[in-house]
């Protein structure tokens, strides 16, 4: 498995386990709905997540030698735009759905978690489009 | 220029003009205007903005018929998503600020206002990458 594709599941499974965490807390009440609370319960999952994708690039790059320290190439960077332009569209629906249909119906903390929601499917298709590119052998 | 350099800016130019004149009169309204009433200018937009794209490619097809008729190949792929994923971190980072905002005192009126400018950047910002890709000649 390329290095690049190994980064991508990293990624990916870490955001998966962090967003389920942090988006079954809200759906159990355990997420109060001051913007504190938020913040705090979505920063602290997202530092964590983040803390153990760094560590786990660094541990990637280390045992991949040479290949972890080559620059992207072109079909790398063909794949990159490809899950960003799926992620594109996902976001764009979402954005819709939270600025134009909730704003009169549902009150401010549903509001914002449905944005995070949003933005989180979003870096999964394109996540998963990047991983399915690679496994597939997808060259642009 | 290309086909699809002239649908570009074809794009780009009645996204200013629809989505601009709708968020003016947003802004400049007397009162703000109901829910319904908000849907429906935003779904006219919509409309009105596809209505023109569509009769603008028409026009350009016919005035370049060799072009319209091609299909896209591997330049206009890679164009398109080099697009696509410039314009995807711009609206990821607007959508963060935008649910911040709902804390800093923006109403669920002010919130519809910078989710719709929102989207008008990132198809600005999207439509604009199209344009300087082609003319690099990427």
């Amino acid at each position: 498995m390329a290095y690049r594709e190994k980064t991508a599941w990293l990624t990916l499974v870490c955001m998966i386990v962090a967003y389920v965490i942090y988006f079954s807390l809200v759906l159990s009440g355990q997420v109060g709905p001051r913007l504190l609370d938020i913040v705090w319960t979505f920063g602290i999952v997202a530092s964590i997540q983040a803390i153990v994708v760094i560590i786990g690039h660094i541990v990637l790059a280390v045992s991949s030698g040479a290949e972890g320290r080559a620059k992207p190439d072109e079909r790398d960077r063909a794949i990159t735009r490809r899950g960003g332009s799926a992620g594109y569209y996902v976001l764009l629906v979402g954005t819709v759905m939270v600025g134009v249909v909730m704003p009169f119906s549902d009150p401010a903390p549903r509001i914002v978690n449905t944005a995070l929601l949003a933005i989180v499917l979003a870096e999964t298709v394109r996540h998963v489009l990047i991983v399915t590119s690679y496994r597939r052998g997808w060259h642009g | 220029m290309s086909f699809r350099e002239k649908i570009a800016w074809l794009s780009v130019t009645t996204t200013v003009i629809v989505w601009g004149t709708y968020l003016a009169f947003l802004l400049t309204a007397a009162q703000p205007l109901p829910p319904p009433a908000q849907f429906g200018g935003f779904f006219a937009a919509v409309v009105v903005q596809t209505i023109l794209v569509i009769a603008g490619s028409i026009i350009t097809a016919i005035l370049s018929p060799g072009d319209a008729g091609a299909p896209s190949d591997e330049r206009d792929k890679a164009v398109s998503r080099a697009a696509y994923a410039l314009a995807y971190p711009v609206l990821l980072s607007l959508i963060v600020c935008i649910a911040a905002s709902l804390y800093l005192g923006v109403d669920a009126q002010g919130m519809t206002y910078e989710i719709m400018a929102a989207i008008v950047i990132a198809e600005i910002v999207h439509y604009g990458a199209q344009i300087v890709g082609y003319r690099r000649g990427a």
